[in-house]
């Protein structure tokens, strides 16, 4: 058998988690591991089933699969075995016609190493005991998932060294949220807060999100807030209605046509994967004069449906509507839009119907130190060469003087990303 | 009771020794490690002596002493616990009328967390199992010292994971040296050498002594050198402890000879092996070089009448014949490769005069040399290992067993 190890990333659109992938696959690869291939569940390439079926092509028919998630949850459990065609955590997958042996590494989850990078993470950021330390989460809606636990574990641990004042908080989807927490810190007479995101990567919760639940700049590293803002939560996660964003296409083409469909089908496929019931329909309707098209999804996991034309060149309206979709949806949407290079005609503001046009203010501040997230550590690559080792993955065991023409960089990999 | 960690180091000038150790320090107090300090052998300060004077002030009664070194040696074996005042790993010192009970752990050593750091290092040079990769190591006159071994036993865990071409050398004291090891790295035909210094830190060795004999600029990371430098050899002048080079007078010219011929001096059960290596190793670079062979590399050796070829083709690398005979005899190493060039003479020259079997080659190397002048290497010198979180990670794991946990 051909042994494999192929690590699993969630995807990202504007984030560094490729460029941590690809980093901590090539000290894998330098290790001598063999057959090092990174893979994503969404949006980034290559998706599961093609990275399995390239390592099939290549005669790969014993896989080890590194889920590089922070825990365990249904993303882990189901729709990573199901991408890769496999129930549970090990099983035999049918590639191409190829029977390709595969087992699942368990995410990160409780490990020591976890906290270990915490804990060098507020030392780096010269916290004291009597710092506040904030460690944050993503948040779930998977009752199955272990984020909630891990990151409130790891705070348990960071009590337990000797910090006075340790909170955690969840971006989405659960309590305490960041303001709550940020709130507590405050009140427990905490003037300097330690941010740590449990987090694999940067992209958009960490450099937007979190960052405007804390009342820092976007993709900044703290700043000085007034712990009034904390007194009232951010609407934005906590209300379900309907939602109707309008854009201006500057210029009406098959890029602009490709963009519109694709964030239809993300948001579709986020709200499939996040449980976001009760969700109806998505519909984009893009119109010049009496010409227009749509796009549209009836629900999560159903088909984009393209109905109408609209001539390609000049400008155009879009007009998109999530009639029983929540407000988290069309956050997203309206992410996914920005991103493309639509003219959103309501700001990011009216979106949210912030309060923040009269924060209270009480003249008491906290500085806040924001650390990056936890993905490039070198721990976290030596506990999949472990795994790996454990997995029965030799390194390469015959000299390579004994062979005249074997080959095989892996520097292409590494600066990928900066080419 | 009062127990406390002390992290000692070397010490150092102009280095980064000092803000290494006060980051690692914060790391294990932010563990909740409690009472951490830090201190070192020579010029640093605080002194051994003067950070057991304040420990003994403070009511410290036991301590764990933690040389932040990469290997065990006299200075960890003797001179560490002289200062302390004990003899071994574990004993009373006597501070200041005070009793405390010190006990010594070991340097880094053969952790495999050094590896796993080297490997990075390697990784995130972007190097291929091509590059030459070269760890770079104190070097010492303490007969007791492991530095050599750790240093030597990383090179050989490189080798094992894949690595074509490694080497090691030493700064200062030992063989090989950065230069010769340069030599043979760049004469196998690497093009870019990864340079990995198992040092702990920045400092005069890493930016200076390091640099110079690379040939890149002080303090640099890296830079493009010509190999011809590395035919400089190192010779101290006798008597005085100053450093003089003189150039090895390997002229370069443009030849391609296809055959090598020489006298072997005194043929052994062990020179076949040998012999058959270089052979390899030609025929590995040239398979690499033109993308496979087109003709045979092949090694003919007459001792007393019997003969033995070692022959390299597409095929790989086989022997006909034999010699049971030990002694003198006469070596043809030639070449039918279509694709023959100065480059591939040049390297057949040197597995030859590497390859250990004794033999004086007829021809002058100046008749088959390449003209080196185009002959660059590239180098990445990258960062000493001492600041990696993982070596915290082995001094926190120490402090919990000596805390009882």
């Amino acid at each position: 058998m051909t042994q494999g190890t192929l690590i699993i990333g969630y995807g990202t659109r504007a984030g560094d988690l490729t460029a941590i992938l690809d980093t901590q696959a090539a000290r894998l690869r330098a290790r001598g591991r063999r057959n090092v291939r990174i893979a994503y569940f969404r949006v980034s390439e290559p998706s599961i089933p093609e990275a399995l079926s390239a390592m099939a092509a290549e005669g790969i028919d014993d896989v080890l699969a590194v889920p590089y998630y922070i825990a365990e949850g249904t993303i882990t459990r189901e729709f990573i075995p199901g991408k890769l065609g496999i129930s549970g955590s090990a099983g035999v997958a049918d590639v191409d016609g190829r029977p390709v042996r595969i087992a699942i590494a368990p995410a990160f989850n409780r490990t020591r190493v976890l906290t270990g990078i915490v804990f060098d993470r507020i030392a780096g950021a010269g916290g004291t005991f009597d710092d506040g330390i904030l460690l944050i989460g993503h948040g779930t809606r998977d009752p199955a998932s272990e984020n909630t636990r891990v990151v409130a574990m790891n705070a348990e641990r960071v009590r337990r060294a000797g910090y006075r004042r340790v909170a955690h908080a969840f971006n989405e989807f659960n309590q305490p949220s960041i303001r709550a927490a940020m709130r507590g810190l405050a009140e427990s007479g905490a003037e300097r807060i330690i941010v740590v995101p449990l987090f694999i990567a940067n992209g958009v919760h960490l450099g937007e999100e979190v960052p405007e639940q804390l009342g820092i700049p976007p993709y900044s590293e703290g700043g000085t807030v007034d712990v009034g803002l904390y007194e009232k939560e951010l609407e934005q996660h906590h209300h379900s209605r309907a939602a109707d964003l309008a854009a201006t296409v500057p210029v009406w083409d098959a890029t602009a046509l490709d963009a519109l469909t694709e964030a239809v089908r993300s948001v579709s496929d986020w709200a499939a994967e996040h449980s976001c019931s009760p969700v109806g329909g998505i519909e984009a309707v893009v119109s010049r004069g009496d010409d227009a098209l749509a796009i549209s999804v009836d629900g999560p996991g159903s088909d984009i449906v393209v109905t109408g034309s609209l001539p390609y060149g000049g400008r155009a309206e879009a007009v998109v509507t999530i009639p029983n979709g929540s407000h988290e949806l069309a956050h997203r949407m309206y992410h996914a839009m920005d991103r493309d290079g639509f003219v959103i005609h309501q700001s990011h503001e009216d979106l949210h119907h912030h309060h923040h046009e009269d924060p209270v203010r009480t003249g008491r501040t906290v500085d806040i130190v924001y650390t990056r997230p936890v993905g490039a550590d070198p721990r976290l690559l030596e506990l999949i060469d472990s795994e790996i080792a454990e997995f029965g993955g030799e390194r390469r065991p015959d000299h390579p003087s004994n062979h005249i023409a074997r080959n095989e960089p892996f520097r292409s990999q590494v600066h990928k990303g900066e080419q | 009771m009062s127990k406390a960690t002390l992290i000692i180091g070397y010490g150092t000038r102009s280095g980064n020794l000092e803000e290494i150790l006060e980051t690692q320090a914060d790391r294990l107090r932010a563990r909740g490690r409690g009472d951490v300090r830090i201190a070192y052998y020579r010029i640093s300060s605080p002194s051994i002596e003067d950070a057991l004077r304040q420990m003994a002030a403070d009511g410290v009664d036991e301590v764990l002493a933690m040389p932040y070194y990469i290997a065990e040696g006299t200075l960890t074996h003797e001179l560490i616990p002289q200062k302390i005042g004990i003899i071994g790993n574990d004993g009373m010192a006597e501070v200041d009328g005070r009793r405390i009970h010190v006990r010594i752990a070991p340097a880094f050593g053969r952790s495999r967390a050094l590896t796993g750091i080297v490997f990075d290092r390697v990784a995130d040079a972007g190097a291929t199992f091509d590059d030459g990769v070269l760890l770079v190591g104190h070097g010492t006159r303490d007969p007791t010292s492991e530095n050599t071994r750790v240093i030597s036993m990383n090179a050989e865990r490189l080798s094992k994971a894949g690595f074509r071409h490694v080497a090691h050398a030493f700064n200062d004291y030992n063989e090989p040296t950065v230069r010769s090891a340069m030599r043979i790295l760049t004469e196998n035909g690497v093009g870019r050498v990864v340079v990995v210094p198992m040092f702990i830190a920045d400092g005069i060795h890493l930016g200076h002594d390091i640099t110079a004999q690379l040939g890149i600029p002080a303090h640099s990371a890296g830079g493009t050198v010509d190999v011809s430098l590395y035919n400089l050899k190192y010779v101290p002048a006798p008597g005085i402890d100053d450093e003089s080079y003189v150039h090895d007078d390997r002229g370069c010219g443009n030849g391609n000879l296809r055959q090598i011929t020489g006298n072997v001096q005194g043929w052994s059960e062990y020179s076949g092996p040998r012999l058959e290596n270089a052979v390899e190793i030609v025929a590995n670079w040239a398979a690499k070089r033109y993308g496979g062979l087109d003709g045979e590399i092949a090694a003919v050796v007459t001792v007393g009448g019997e003969q033995l070829r070692i022959v390299a083709d597409s095929g790989g690398v086989r022997r006909e014949g034999g010699i049971a005979a030990n002694g003198a005899g006469r070596i043809v190493f030639g070449s039918t490769l279509r694709t023959f060039d100065g480059e591939l003479a040049h390297k057949m020259y040197h597995a030859l005069e590497n390859a250990s079997i004794g033999c004086i080659i007829d021809q002058d190397l100046a008749a088959i040399h390449q003209d080196s002048k185009d002959h660059k290497v590239e180098i990445v010198l990258t960062r000493p290992v001492g600041a990696d979180p993982r070596l915290v990670e082995i001094m926190d794991a120490r402090i919990a067993e000596f805390d009882g946990e």
